[in-house]
């Protein structure tokens, strides 16, 4: 009887039409492949200025330097004020909340930068915030102080933080390029900002000066001099801590050296000299102390050493084959090996800081082009071909630009490659010649 | 207990007759049910378009540049396909039963549309490029998660073999556009094989609820950041079949 009822009780629900809901059907994956958008679209607000006396030009001259840096970037791009959407200007920082996200993402923004100028006695100050439109958050904040007379570099160094707030690694408008000039008559040490500009001398004095290189702090340049007897030595022009002058004067101390290169570290150099027959690589301790032969090879050149980022390998320039090649050995001196079979002179190589690469020059129907390689020698690919020499390349700290010296002007230019757009930026135009570039390091002045 | 008070006081005449009113009662109502059960149903609407979906072949990778890159692998022999599974129409809401029924005959149902097909159709209403064909992965009788997150196509379902309606190709390959269109990709995201798959919660609207979750990180954090940040820049996506959480793996191949 009870099941008789029960019965009778489900079959209206069956005849109207209940039943069990059936499991959910499993879902496709979306897959999402790169489109072409390869740079952010960031919104720079006219920063408030609070700084006294008021100067109506100073936050359009940040502004405009800020932007600058981005474009010399490449990674993020400024939008363009019309497309604006949310305020032109900051009124006040925000903290950790915005309100306005959507007006900006659907101006087509993925980055606000907003600020506020500040300081006093000579100094502009800056708080910024980088946000991301898309999450509503805020992806940086800070502050940087700069000298009132630089707020170009004041931009760049903002832009490079844009950049590090979206990509993780900081941009190089705000870096410095050593290289080598004759625009005061000798061939001496000069700097100029990665964009071309401001470039100044770093030694003045009468004599030839040859392969700058960077301190991995940034507070000084190693470079080679001739003596007045005529053999070559390693000196150092700092602005830093480090002490200025000839180094390394109880190391080889009766033989030339012809360059000193830094390790990442600091802590030890790459050191060329000729003791033998022939120029060979030594590693030497930066006190001096402590000296290692990597190369003896007699007659055999062992030149241009360049450091892989853990500071485990050398790249060098070896004829041990008959004809200049790139080789690479381990840190100290052994399982050397050639990387480069493309010509029969390949030179000047310059290890990626993300350690990918080597970039190195080529020469062809006697022009040098530039090409990279990976260390294992395994791939080879072309970075600068042109019909006129492409010379002595040098990564950014950033690893996204090599900077090299031309003649296709008829004279030698710093050049910029950015390696992933292959946009190209001449640095100088002075009518002397520049060479032997070294990009700096990042610096935190 | 007051129930059976109450029927002590009555006269058994009156008991037997109450007895006989409620077994016509129910009588009738079983009548009444059966003939609801039992009625043909009212004439069904047009049945969607259905895709048989082989799960086995997966969609091509696109080609892949530079020299150091290998040749595509020769396809292995094809497969044999897992029959496809009934589709499971939706449950139309209850009804008054019609007292005159007219049973038309049901509208020719479309043959079913070869998967490949129907995507280069698609494709083509979009205005996409058709994709060159690709080796399928043989013996893949079941395909694991991981191979089906490596192998499987856009629209794709399940794993052996499934069905997926048009309707739910569309909007995987609008999706697709609309949310490739939001992802920037800085070239130094590229060539380093990082892949992410994100989880989207969505509303029936296309809207997305909370912020899109990493669920198998790529290994770049920045990458991973950034794929979230395409989906929810490219908010509202497309209307999808079904609200709920949509599984989106961004990779550079």
């Amino acid at each position: 009887m009870r099941r008789s009822a029960r019965t009778l009780l489900l079959l209206p629900m069956i005849a109207l039409g209940w039943t069990v809901p059936a499991p959910a059907e499993e879902r496709p994956i979306i897959e999402i492949h790169p489109g072409k958008e390869q740079a952010f679209r960031v919104a720079v607000q006219v920063f408030r200025d609070d700084l006294r006396p008021p100067d109506p030009k100073r936050s359009a001259a940040l502004l405009k330097a800020v932007e600058e840096g981005l474009d010399y970037n490449g990674v993020l791009l400024p939008l363009a004020r019309e497309a604006f959407l949310g305020p032109q200007t900051t009124t006040e920082l925000a903290g950790s909340r915005r309100f306005d996200c959507g007006d900006w993402t659907q101006s087509g923004a993925n980055a606000l930068v907003e600020g506020v100028i500040d300081g006093g006695g000579g100094e502009v100050e800056v708080s910024y915030r980088v946000w991301d439109t898309a999450r509503c958050a805020r992806l940086k904040r800070g502050t940087l102080v700069r000298p009132a007379n630089e707020l170009h570099k004041l931009g760049a160094a903002l832009s490079d933080q844009i950049v590090e707030a979206f990509t993780g690694t900081r941009g190089v408008a705000d870096t410095e390029i050593a290289f080598i000039s004759t625009r005061l008559g000798y061939r001496e040490v000069f700097v100029i900002d990665a964009d071309g500009r401001n470039a100044r001398a770093a030694t003045r004095s009468p004599s030839v000066k040859i392969l700058p290189d960077w301190l991995p702090d940034a507070g000084g340049i190693l470079y080679t001099t001739y003596l007045k007897s005529g053999m070559p030595d390693v000196f150092v022009t700092s602005r830093g801590r480090a002490r200025a002058g000839r180094i390394l004067r109880d190391v080889l101390d009766d033989y030339p050296k012809y360059r000193g290169v830094f390790s990442p570290s600091g802590d030890e150099l790459a050191l060329v000299a000729t003791v033998g027959e022939a120029s060979d690589i030594f590693r030497v301790s930066r006190s001096g102390k402590k000296v290692k032969r990597l190369t003896n090879n007699g007659a055999v050149i062992d030149v241009a050493p360049t450091w892989s980022p853990d500071g485990q390998q050398i790249a060098f320039v070896s004829d041990r084959s008959g004809a200049p090649q790139i080789y690479v050995m381990d840190r100290e001196g052994g399982d050397a090996r050639r990387i480069t079979f493309q010509s029969n002179y390949s030179a000047t190589p310059a290890w990626s800081p993300d350690g990918r690469w080597i970039a190195y020059g080529v020469r062809t129907q006697g022009e040098f082009d530039l090409y990279l390689t990976d260390p294992s020698g395994d791939v080879n690919v072309p970075l600068v071909v042109h019909r006129r020499n492409d010379e002595h390349p040098s990564w950014s700290p950033d690893g996204r630009k090599v900077v090299f010296s031309s003649d296709r002007r008829g004279r030698h230019d710093l050049y910029v490659i950015d390696v992933n757009s292959q946009r190209l930026q001449r640095l100088t135009s002075a009518a002397r010649s520049n060479t032997t570039p070294a990009w700096g390091p990042f610096s935190d002045r | 207990m007051v129930a059976n008070e109450w029927l002590a006081g009555h006269h058994a005449d009156d008991q037997r007759r109450f007895t006989q009113l409620l077994w016509a009662s129910l009588g009738a109502h079983v009548v009444l049910l059966l003939g609801l059960a039992l009625a043909p149903s009212p004439a069904p609407p047009p049945l969607p378009e259905v895709l048989r979906v082989d799960l086995v072949a997966g969609l091509p990778a696109p080609p892949r540049a530079g020299p150091s890159k290998p040749a595509p692998a020769p396809a292995p022999a094809p497969v044999a396909k897992p029959r496809p599974k009934q589709v499971v129409l939706p449950k139309e809401a209850p009804r008054a039963v019609p007292k005159k029924r007219k049973t038309p005959p049901p509208p020719a149902r479309p043959e079913p549309v070869e998967y490949e097909d129907a995507m280069a159709q698609l494709r083509n209403e979009l205005g996409e490029q058709t994709p060159a064909p690709a080796a399928a992965p043989s013996g893949a009788s079941e395909v694991s998660d991981e191979e089906l997150m490596a192998t499987t196509a856009p629209g794709q379902t399940g794993t052996g073999g499934s069905t997926l309606d048009k309707d739910t190709a569309r909007w995987v390959i609008a999706t697709q556009r609309h949310v490739r269109n939001s992802w920037v990709t800085p070239p130094e995201f590229l060539n380093r094989g990082l892949a992410t798959i994100v989880e989207v919660e969505l509303t029936a609207l296309g809207g997305v609820v909370g912020t899109p979750r990493v669920v198998r990180p790529s290994g770049g954090p920045f990458f991973d950041d950034n794929a979230v940040r395409a989906v929810l820049h490219s908010a509202p996506l497309p209307a999808p079949p079904a609200s709920g959480t949509w599984t989106f793996s961004f990779s550079e191949d």
